[in-house]
């Protein structure tokens, strides 16, 4: 049975990486009496996923561990243990079962905070045209437009700032909202960067 | 942290989860809810401090008190010390986020030698001043302690109280004295006068050293009226019933050490004559398995950590360690927790307990033959022979493995060119024991890592010059031209990054001057290949009118007072002495589970020594 733990991660825990994220999971499943499935061989673990990487300095209101058990006690029960065994930043919402694997996430929503000399009226012109920044992959390092994967986005002023809202792509075709920021250089600081939704 | 307050900083270092604290079961109290503020500081990074037992154990024994919120932190690293200093921000406390110079208290934990730069320079960032004598009333005490402050002299200026020995219990007295000096409204002098008093304190500023035209130590006198001329080293008699850390934080990051360290026992029963541990925490003292397996269960479950390692000195060396294992295989092997053992002794070696042992997990095996002749191991008093050597790794071969790590030590007392030789011809042997047998499709692999010797305080070995830069290089490349075989790597230390811990393990006081230099300069993180530089310091010594000769290499006389002599271990100097005629003439000594060396150790006891009676006899 798949379990899809979904979590928010926020406060100091933005300053955790993806990769130290996993341990802390696989801790706090250790941590709980829940029937995980391990791996097999010299190292046994659970089986461990998330739905879509988070990187350090984001916080995320909607993120989702997956893994699996054997004979499940019912979701409210899941959740409890989830909940007491889950260290200050981490907080489980909401435990689904389900009998197939979580599909590949497809976007993501978020909110990017900035402060700026500019009005959001002025980054939103200063992000109207084609946005070329210097996007970093494993295998290459080159000048790509991203303000075609820019969607749905609403500008408001806030206390804190200006608040971009928008969705990105996410899962093999994924922009870091971080590359927003890169663009921007000289006309905006990001803040906080805040993800709301995941789309499947 | 609590708040947001040192984001700016955070955004432009490379591992912010160094600086933030909140890791589960890290402590809190609400800082203006006590009347006592103590930081615990390790002097390097987070990760090699994260992975430090004793300080979770001290921290954890003051946060019991009442009213008192021990926070901690780290040296950090130079990213962020750059940040810190370019927005002017001091180093502060992982928990609260407040500066170390807002604490009553600050307290080192000293590891190593290479960390004394680390320690002068937490203190200048956070913008406290290093010398004693500079800091006012105003301004933090600043404590240490560790095994490094069985010669506390090269930190002797900086520091206003050394805590010497096992902490436990002498720490939370040093709180409570503190305490009761301020209610009396008594000036810092007064209370350090008091904790001179108090049984496991040292005090530098009431000791006065006084040198010779030799350049020798000549004197070493308490400066006022009722300071003891010696100071005792504090240990906990019985470790069943002493504090536990078994909730205590679990780091994000990636640590050094990142698992339950379960301590099975304190001291060694051995003696091998090059080691301070083995002489500076005896009397051997050990805890029951049904206490140890407890608290492994507690830690397993408050933890989430799938490794326990069993930490001591000589693992093989507890009599109940069967039993021990038995009682946590039978809950770790269903939860899928792998046991670790370091710290095996070669002549202890027990295949069918390391095949139970791995039975979850997969750990290298480590052995420490130390020396590479006969002559050599019985100079050292290592008291393992070649035979036991290579029947135990024809039992780790057998067992399935094929790599094994050994350790040597270059530079020992009266080591030849021969004994640099065999270490070579040892891990020749073993290699060739590999394929004594037919094992299907499997190549060996023997790593021979060989450190250099660093004579230490409080061994038999502490009147014994290191060998000479040039000489332990010479040696190290005469080892290099004796290995053949392609299954052998050899890895060696940069000699002279020991020569730098020799000339501080046995220094005195007048080598602060050169520490507070080198801080001055921006050196730290010594014990770093990246930070590590010799040059520098070698100029360092030369400004400051420091011969390092002086310290590493020169042969003391037995009549010589050392500047450690102060310190009272229990372990006598006579014995020390007589170890070190013996190691002269090749001649060993028994452990003391076998026959009592007479060490003076038990004197530490209020009966007889647990190595040799009591429940484990």
């Amino acid at each position: 049975m798949y379990v899809f733990a979904e979590f928010e991660k926020r406060g100091i825990l933005r300053y955790i990486s993806h990769l130290d994220l996993q341990r802390a999971m696989t801790r706090l499943l250790l941590r709980t009496d829940l029937p995980i499935v391990f791996s097999e061989g010299f190292n046994p673990h659970p089986k461990l996923t998330f739905a879509q990487p988070l990187s350090i300095f984001q916080e995320s209101v909607c993120e989702i561990a997956v893994f699996r058990m054997d004979g499940p006690p019912p979701e409210e029960k899941t959740l409890e243990a989830l909940r007491a065994a889950a260290p200050e930043g981490l907080t489980f919402r909401k435990v689904t079962y389900s009998e197939r694997k979580l599909p590949e996430c497809r976007a993501a929503k978020y909110e990017i905070l900035m402060s700026s000399a500019l009005t959001a009226d002025g980054l939103k012109a200063a992000m109207e045209g084609p946005m070329p920044v210097l996007k970093k992959s494993k295998a290459k390092t080159e000048t790509v437009d991203i303000s075609p994967m820019i969607k749905e986005r609403e500008w408001r002023e806030t206390e804190d700032g200006i608040l971009l809202t928008c969705v990105l792509p996410a899962g093999s075709k994924t922009l870091n909202p971080s590359y927003i920021g890169a663009f921007l250089e000289g006309k905006a600081a990001i803040r906080s960067i805040l993800r709301t939704e995941l789309y499947f | 942290m609590r708040d947001d307050r040192y984001a700016e900083l955070l955004k432009n270092v490379e591992k912010p989860g160094r600086y933030v604290g909140g890791e589960l079961h890290s402590d809190w109290k609400d800082p203006s809810e006590v009347d006592t503020r103590i930081c615990f500081c390790f002097p390097d990074s987070y990760e090699i401090g994260m992975s430090n037992l004793g300080m979770r154990i001290l921290i954890g024994c003051m946060n019991r008190m009442d009213g008192v919120f021990c926070e901690r932190s780290y040296a950090p690293w130079p990213d962020m010390e750059s940040q810190l200093v370019e927005h002017n921000v001091p180093l502060y406390a992982l928990e609260s986020g407040d500066p170390l110079g807002d604490f009553d208290m600050v307290m080192f934990t000293l590891q190593y030698e290479l960390c004394y730069t680390n320690v002068l320079n937490m203190l200048k960032l956070s913008g406290i001043p290093m010398y004693a004598s500079e800091r006012g009333s105003g301004y933090p005490l600043i404590v240490a302690g560790g095994p490094c402050s069985y010669n506390p002299e090269p930190l002797a200026d900086f520091v206003d109280v050394f805590s010497i020995g096992e902490g436990e219990e002498a720490l939370p007295e040093l709180v409570e004295l503190y305490r009761q000096c301020r209610k009396e409204g008594l000036p810092k002098e007064e209370f350090l006068y008091r904790a001179s008093r108090l049984e496991g304190f040292y005090v530098p500023s009431l000791y006065t050293p006084e040198y010779g035209e030799d350049g020798k130590l000549s004197a070493f006198r308490p400066n006022r009226e009722g300071v003891p001329a010696k100071v005792r080293k504090r240990i906990i008699e019985d470790l069943d019933h002493v504090y536990f850390p078994e909730s205590s934080p679990v780091p994000y990051l990636d640590v050094v050490h990142d698992r339950v360290m379960l301590e099975v026992f304190r001291g060694c029963i051995r003696g091998c004559r090059f080691c301070q541990a083995g002489m500076v925490y005896r009397p051997y003292r050990d805890k029951s398995p049904e206490n140890l397996d407890a608290c492994a269960r507690a830690s397993v479950a408050n933890t989430g950590y799938s490794e326990i390692s069993l930490t001591s000195l000589s693992i093989s060396d507890y009599p109940r360690l069967p039993e021990l294992i038995d009682k946590l295989l039978s809950w770790t092997e269903p939860k899928r927790v792998g046991l670790s053992l370091p710290s095996q002794r070669i002549d202890a070696f027990y295949e069918e307990l390391m095949t139970k042992v791995m039975s979850v997990r997969k750990s290298g095996l480590t052995f420490a033959p130390e020396a590479g002749t006969q002559r050599l191991r019985d100079v050292i008093n290592k008291n393992i022979t070649e035979e036991e050597i290579l029947s135990a790794c024809g039992k780790a071969f057998d067992g399935g493995r094929n790599t094994l790590k050994l350790y040597f030590m270059n530079g020992l007392p009266t080591e030849t060119d021969e004994d640099v030789k065999g270490i070579a011809l040892l891990a020749q042997k073993i290699v060739d024991l590999f394929y004594s047998v037919k094992r299907s499709g499997r190549s060996v692999g023997v790593t021979v890592s060989v450190s250099c010797f660093v004579p230490k305080p409080f061994t038999p070995f502490q009147w014994d010059a290191q060998d000479s830069l040039e000489e332990l290089e010479r040696k190290q490349m005469l080892l290099r031209g004796e290995i053949r075989s392609r299954k052998i790597d050899y890895k060696y230390h940069d000699a002279r990054v020991s020569r730098l811990e020799a000339v501080f393990a046995k220094g005195d006081r007048r080598l602060g001057e050169a520490l507070a230099e080198a801080v001055r300069r921006g050196q730290r993180f010594d014990a770093w290949d990246e930070y590590f530089d010799y040059d520098r310091w070698m100029k360092i010594f030369d400004v400051c009118g420091i011969d390092p000769a002086f310290y590493a290499n020169r042969q003391l006389s037995e009549d010589e007072l050392l500047p450690w002599d102060f310190i009272d271990i229990g372990v006598t100097r006579q014995f020390l002495l007589h170890e070190r005629e013996k190691s002269r003439r090749g001649e060993t000594t028994p452990d003391c589970r076998t026959k009592c060396s007479g060490c003076g150790a038990v004197t530490l006891c209020s009966g007889p020594c647990s190595c040799t009676e009591g429940r484990n006899a």
